[in-house]
This record gives C-alpha cells, sequence and structure tokens, in this order.
C-alpha cells in the first residue's frame, strides 16, 4: 500500500517535470551570451566617433549600444537608459525613416 | 525602443547636436574603466576547429558501432529477450542522434545552411534521441535489478510485445519533451555572433525560463538517470558479493562498474559546466565578471557537451559486445564471410550453483 503511493507520486511527479520541460525551451545548445556585462552612462558624447544598435536577438534579450572611441578605437558600452544615450537612439532611429 | 535590425551610425550625423556633440564628463586622457564590450570571436573559433573534427568521429565510430548492434540483433529478431530489445532501442536512439552531428559541425564551421524546416527536424530529433538513449539506460539498469536481486520477470519471452511497448512510452515521453523544437526552432540571423545564420530559438529566454529550463535538464537528463542506475546496478553489486565468487562473478561486478564509470565520466563534466555557467550568468556582482571567464565558460561547455556526446559511441562497447551470446551470434555471423572462428571462443566454462542461479532468472545478454 505503502510502496503503491510511492509510486504514484513518483509518477506524477515525472509528469509534472515532463510538462515543465515541454513548456520552456531549449536548453541543450543556445546559452545568454550578451556582449555588454556593464554599461557606461557618463556622457562620453564628445569621444565617439560611430554608434552601433544591436537589437535583441537569440541570443540575448537586451538592446545594446556599442560606441567606438575616436581617439583608441576602443568598443564600450553605453546604457541604454542613460537620458544623453536615449536621446542618440531617437535621432539614430529619426535618421533611418525614409 | 524600436529598434529591430543591428544599425551603425557614425557621430558625424550628430553634427548639429551641439549638446550631445560637446560635452564630456571625461578630459581626453582619461580611461574609460565601464562598459567593456565581450566578444565571442574566440569562443565561436575554438568552436569551429573543434565540433566538426570530434563530431565527425564520434558519427564515424558510432555509427560503425551502432549499425553492427542493429544487424546483429536484427538477425536474430526471433529470439530476442528483454535487455536485447532495450539495447535495440539504445543503438537505434544513438544512431539517429548521431546522425544530426554533422549538421551542427557545419554550422559550427559556416553557419545553418539547411534552411528551417530541416533545423525544425534536427534540433528535434537531436532532443528526443538525446534523451532515449539516457532513459534507455536506466531501463535497462532496472531490469537487470528486478531480474537479478528481485528475481522478477516484468516480460516474459513469449511476449515481446510488452516490451517494445514500454520502449514506445520512452519514446513518447521523449518526442513530448521535443515539442517546443518543432515550435520554436528556426534558422536566425544574429548581428552578435558575426552575421551568422543558427539553428536556434527566434527569441533569447527570460534569465528566469533560462534558469528554469537548466534545472529541468539537470533533473530529467542526468539526475534521475544516475539515481536509477547508482541504484540499481549497486544492488545487484551487492547480491553477487554474496555467496562464492568465481571469473563469471567478477567479470560481471567489472562490466557493471565500467557501465556506471563511463556514464558519469560522459555526462558529470558537462552539468558541472552548465551548473558554473548558470550561476555566472545569474551573478549579479559584475566586478567579478570578465569577458575571460565567459569564453573559458563557452569552451568548457562545447568541449564537455561533445565529450557527452561520446557515450553514444561506447554503449554498443559496454551494453551489447560484453555479452558472451552477442559474440557468438556475431561470429556467426561473419563466419560465411570468410573469417575463421580461432580457438574456442564460444565455450562456456561450467557455471556454479550461485551463478546457475543468476542465470535462471535473468534474460540479460550482457553478464
Amino acid at each position: 500500500m505503502t510502496s503503491k503511493i510511492i509510486s504514484v507520486c513518483v509518477i506524477v511527479f515525472l509528469a509534472f517535470l515532463t510538462i515543465i520541460e515541454g513548456m520552456s525551451l531549449r536548453g541543450l545548445a543556445v546559452d545568454p551570451r550578451c556582449r555588454c556585462i556593464e554599461t557606461e552612462s557618463r556622457r562620453i558624447g564628445k569621444h565617439i566617433k560611430s554608434v552601433e544598435l544591436f537589437p535583441p536577438s537569440p541570443h540575448c534579450k537586451d538592446l545594446e549600444i556599442i560606441a567606438t572611441l575616436m581617439t583608441t578605437g576602443q568598443e564600450i558600452c553605453l546604457d541604454p537608459s542613460a537620458p544623453w544615450v536615449k536621446k542618440i537612439i531617437d535621432r539614430i532611429i529619426v535618421n533611418r525613416k525614409p | 525602443m524600436n529598434v529591430d535590425s543591428k544599425t551603425t551610425f557614425s557621430m558625424k550625423d550628430f553634427s548639429d547636436y551641439t549638446d550631445l556633440y560637446n560635452y564630456s564628463d571625461y578630459n581626453d586622457n582619461e580611461s574609460y574603466g565601464a562598459g567593456a564590450v565581450c566578444t565571442q570571436d574566440s569562443s565561436m573559433y575554438f568552436d569551429s576547429i573543434f565540433k566538426p573534427i570530434l563530431y565527425s568521429l564520434a558519427a564515424v565510430v558510432g555509427l560503425l558501432g551502432n549499425g553492427l548492434v542493429l544487424i546483429v540483433l536484427w538477425k536474430k529478431r526471433a529470439g530476442l529477450n528483454v535487455t536485447d530489445i532495450f539495447i535495440l532501442h539504445l543503438s537505434l536512439a544513438d544512431i539517429l542522434l548521431l546522425l544530426t552531428l554533422p549538421f551542427w559541425a557545419v554550422e559550427a564551421v559556416k553557419e545553418w545552411i539547411f534552411g528551417t524546416p530541416l533545423c525544425k527536424l534536427t534540433g528535434a530529433m537531436f532532443r528526443i534521441n538525446f534523451y532515449c538513449g539516457i532513459y534507455m539506460l536506466s531501463c535497462i539498469s532496472l531490469d537487470r535489478y528486478l531480474s537479478i536481486v528481485h528475481a522478477v520477470q516484468m516480460y516474459s519471452r513469449k511476449k515481446p510485445m510488452a516490451v517494445h511497448c514500454c520502449c514506445m512510452i520512452v519514446w513518447f515521453f521523449c518526442f513530448l519533451l521535443s515539442i517546443p523544437d518543432w515550435i520554436l526552432l528556426g534558422a536566425n540571423k544574429d548581428s552578435r555572433r558575426q552575421d551568422r545564420t543558427e539553428c536556434v530559438n527566434s527569441e533569447a529566454l527570460s534569465d528566469f525560463w533560462v534558469l528554469v529550463n537548466r534545472l529541468i535538464y539537470h533533473f530529467l537528463g542526468f539526475i534521475i538517470p544516475a539515481i536509477m542506475m547508482v541504484f540499481c546496478y549497486t544492488s545487484i553489486l551487492l547480491r553477487l558479493l554474496l555467496g562464492s565468487k568465481c571469473m563469471q562473478k567478477k567479470r560481471a561486478i567489472h562490466v557493471i562498474v565500467a557501465l556506471v564509470l563511463a556514464f558519469f565520466i560522459s555526462w558529470t563534466p558537462y552539468n558541472i559546466a552548465l551548473m558554473a555557467d548558470t550561476i555566472h550568468t545569474n551573478r549579479t556582482d559584475n566586478n567579478q565578471t570578465s569577458c575571460e571567464t565567459r569564453t573559458t565558460l563557452d569552451v568548457a561547455i562545447t568541449a564537455t557537451s561533445t565529450f557527452a556526446y561520446m557515450h553514444c559511441c561506447v554503449n554498443p562497447i559496454l551494453y551489447a559486445f560484453v555479452g558472451v551470446k552477442f559474440r557468438q551470434h556475431l561470429l556467426d555471423m561473419l563466419r560465411p564471410l570468410g573469417f575463421k572462428l580461432k580457438g574456442r571462443a564460444g565455450l562456456v566454462s561450467r557455471k556454479s550453483s550461485g551463478w546457475s542461479e543468476s542465470v535462471d532468472t535473468s534474460h540479460t545478454s550482457a553478464f
């Protein structure tokens, strides 16, 4: 009797796990891999040569903004929530419209 | 922010934006400490070298071994016992998984060039057979446990269909796990990864779902099978250690230890790498993280996952070729092809009374 109850509980638990796994997404290969580990929020507009916007993609759910600096050519991640960065984004979006 | 594709702009476009252009919180000589950009180029380069070589090796060796098992078992299909049927399904699962490896190898070297429908098929086939192979191992260990320790005949020789039905249940269970792949997988271009098209989900997962998915994998794909195998084979070992010792028993013990070690050596490193990656990804202390750590984890996951797939290649050796009966059938099959039987390979030494008891109650072909 006890063993039967245990068996039923185990089966239900496995079925529950199966449903959850079925509901979740593929996990064997794709790992989250954004390029920006940290972001710069202080204003450095004067030193920027160009800006690249990366939309959310299979490997990264975030919008990433990467600036290339004039003097060194170094790439740096900008903080999407910083007001001055938002201005850049808005300007870029406007410029893209035909 | 409505941004749907990678966009590049030169700051010359903002020359009329004097407030933005001229202001700076820095002087020209100050260094920029924050905002480091991680490239994935080195880990992708590692993938493009490592995966083709190892995947090709695994595919060739594994297909040969598992194919041979299928041929031998097919030839004796009228007299298959319980374990033979499980091994048959195990080999089938391994073959189907190994057949997907060349596609992933091409993806790692170049990009996914096979289109979305084949992406869905390959991804789903991989997952179905990935789990199916692991659960067939668990079924084999359970069958041996019931036969040897409890002398319980789950299935009779005369009812092989019951065993096939059990295998079909496992296949169906694994098919359910692959449904998201059928729905979500596609050939998608990612501007963060050298603008390559890859066979991945269309959108990135939220952190919550990544974590849930990882935990479910660890549990369903490793912990449950591991517990089953350890419990079953430990019980079998304890039973075998009782009573008189003989060569047959020692050999059986060695085989069991090899089976368990092979499983853990194959899968533990991969699970550890995944756990380390999960912990690292969820760490909020940004000062602790670095691009080098990211790259190291990427390489570790690629290496350990490939090593895990090698388990498909050793399964034929551990589960089929160790069986005396299996080798007899193999030799019987090869003899018409001109191979001469050397010595007395088919001779079986006299069994002790203790061993006879195990043999009488067991239909396993590996001992």
